[in-house]
């Protein structure tokens, strides 16, 4: 469980910032007058440290 | 003659980092390891600011805020790619630094010679990244032109001004090294920092109320811009998605940033590192905002103008001495990456092909003059260069990448892979190559995907078809073992 883990620690946010904005169109919902493309693209890179930390925390274990 | 003020803050801040650089450093000696991969001794800091400073160049700087300007939302692939670049790092730069520092190893092409066991080969892989390196100068010294014309407001030679600087910059790198690189790139931040928010935040605030009102505003005028194109179109859907893989997989495919990794003092700082790095690509969400700002003050430029759009807003309407600053960060920016650069490129013609091929320059003291030389020697030649052929640079500058890219099958493959051998290796690096050069000068549609993403897929598959083709003549017990701990 541990390993499929952080597989999916890595792999979210690697899917989230690379294949996902394709996807994403239209100037609705905003986010702090973001258009949803960005807020989404801005949100997983503020995320992806937080994904490595968690994968950090478990390679220490 | 008096210099216009702009230029005059230009020339007083990279004058002052210069200073300050070489206090910090002080005596440096002539110790190779010490003024290449500045002894292996970097911690997060200095490491974080390096890797930040070599990776956010004038392209960051002015390409960005152009794209923004005159196109759509295919552009935030820079964005994502700073998140997810640093993902992959993370994966395999750590493992890259303990293959590096258990053989001692001092440049990108040495990767290549201890992993292939072939001294050709990292003398080959020398002279080809040499040469891309070198044709990426041109693009920063392009860069670095638009920067000082804007600062120079017409008054200064925009040629002679990068002329002066880059040689300033040479003159720096021969004396400090990589260290004296990474303690400017402290004050380069710094004032980075200041600069974008600047540019990010005031400009918007001070025609739209806010960023937000700014981003409505240019929401209603080209709505269009915020999404990204059909599946095949030029700048679509398959685009966007294999242009953000490429970036993401060659993000340090760079003599310099490989340099870079092997400064670190230990796995866990390159580790931590990785971890860091994302929050340095936060500055280009500000560099987005100058881009749509300039898109709706000031309308209607094309071209290499549209790069410097955001900067003529400024030196329309702002304090000249803010415009200043703001072209110091920028010429900072296109000056420091140039060093590393001339660096790294001159550390491996000294490693890879004086020492590893012609018995020259064997140890010591020796190799650091040798490195000197180069560095002085390539720097005129992309100078020269530059001077004569100008034009045409994005074409330059696809080629760059899409070629970089081409050696990370060698890197990646070469660390978690313990089959793969020299000669698939070098067969698909030969192949992605041609169709790197290929596809940028003959285009093809290839629907809608991005043509170094193609050469690299091909340069793979020629190095998995060959390595599994030649195994069977191969006995199991012949194969090498490269000591690869497992992570």
């Amino acid at each position: 469980l541990n390993g499929v883990l952080r597989i999916a620690l890595i792999a979210v946010p690697l899917v989230a910032l690379l294949i996902v904005p394709a996807f994403i169109g239209g100037t609705q919902p905003r986010l702090l007058g973001l258009p949803p493309i960005l807020w989404w693209i801005l949100l997983w890179v503020v995320l992806s440290p937080v994904c490595l930390l968690g994968v950090e925390r478990m390679r220490e274990e | 003659m008096t210099l216009p003020l702009p230029m005059l803050i230009v020339t007083i801040v990279v004058i002052g980092t210069i200073a300050f650089a070489l206090i910090a450093v002080r005596r440096l000696g002539n110790d190779p390891a010490q003024f290449i991969v500045g002894g292996r001794s970097f911690g997060v800091i200095l490491l974080w600011v390096l890797m930040g400073g070599e990776l956010y160049t004038t392209f960051t700087f002015l390409g960005i805020a152009g794209w923004v300007y005159g196109r759509g939302a295919e552009i935030y692939y820079v964005l994502a790619v700073g998140g997810a670049a640093y993902i992959v790092a993370y994966l395999y730069l750590p493992r890259l630094w303990r293959f590096a520092k258990e053989r001692e190893l001092l440049t990108f092409a040495d990767f290549f010679a201890a992993r292939y066991g072939s001294k050709a080969f990292g003398a080959v892989t020398a002279l080809m990244s040499t040469f891309t390196e070198s044709l990426a100068l041109l693009v920063y010294l392009t860069g670095l032109q638009i920067l000082l014309g804007i600062a120079g407001m017409g008054e200064i030679d925009a040629t002679h001004a990068v002329l002066i600087a880059f040689g300033l910059i040479t003159l720096f790198v021969f004396t400090a090294g990589l260290r004296g690189m990474a303690w400017a790139s402290i004050v380069k931040d710094a004032l980075m920092i200041g600069a974008v928010a600047v540019v990010g935040f005031v400009l918007p605030i001070a025609f739209f109320g806010s960023p937000a009102a700014m981003l409505a505003h240019a929401i209603a005028a080209r709505p269009h811009a915020f999404t990204i194109g059909a599946w095949t179109a030029g700048n679509g859907k398959l685009w966007y998605i294999s242009t953000a893989m490429l970036n993401a997989i060659a993000f340090f495919a760079g003599v310099n940033a490989v340099a870079a990794t092997y400064a670190a003092k230990s796995e866990e700082t390159v580790r931590r590192n990785a971890m860091l790095l994302p929050l340095y690509s936060l500055m280009i969400v500000p560099l987005f905002f100058a881009g749509y700002t300039a898109s709706l003050v000031l309308p209607g430029l094309h071209g290499t103008q549209s790069d410097s759009a955001y900067l003529r807003v400024l030196q329309a309407h702002f304090p000249l001495w803010l415009l200043g600053l703001i072209c110091a960060a920028g010429t900072l920016a296109g000056l420091l990456p140039s060093a590393t650069r001339l660096l790294a490129s001159a550390s491996q013609l000294m490693k890879n092909v004086m020492d590893d091929i012609f018995g020259v320059a064997k140890e010591g003291a020796a190799q650091t003059w040798v490195t000197r030389v180069f560095i002085v020697l390539v720097a005129s030649i992309a100078l020269s260069l530059w001077v004569f052929l100008k034009a045409s640079l994005v074409d330059l500058l696809l080629f760059v990448y899409n070629g970089q890219a081409q050696s990370m099958p060698g890197i990646l493959l070469g660390l978690f892979w313990k089959r793969v051998t020299l000669v698939p290796i070098a067969s698909g690096l030969l192949a992605g190559e041609a169709a790197a050069l290929g596809l940028t000068m003959h285009p093809l549609p290839l629907a809608g995907l991005n043509a170094g993403f193609v050469a690299l897929m091909l340069n793979t598959a020629v190095v998995v078809f060959l390595t599994f083709a030649l195994r069977a003549r191969l006995p199991k017990a012949q194969m090498p073992d490269w000591g690869l701990r497992k992570a």
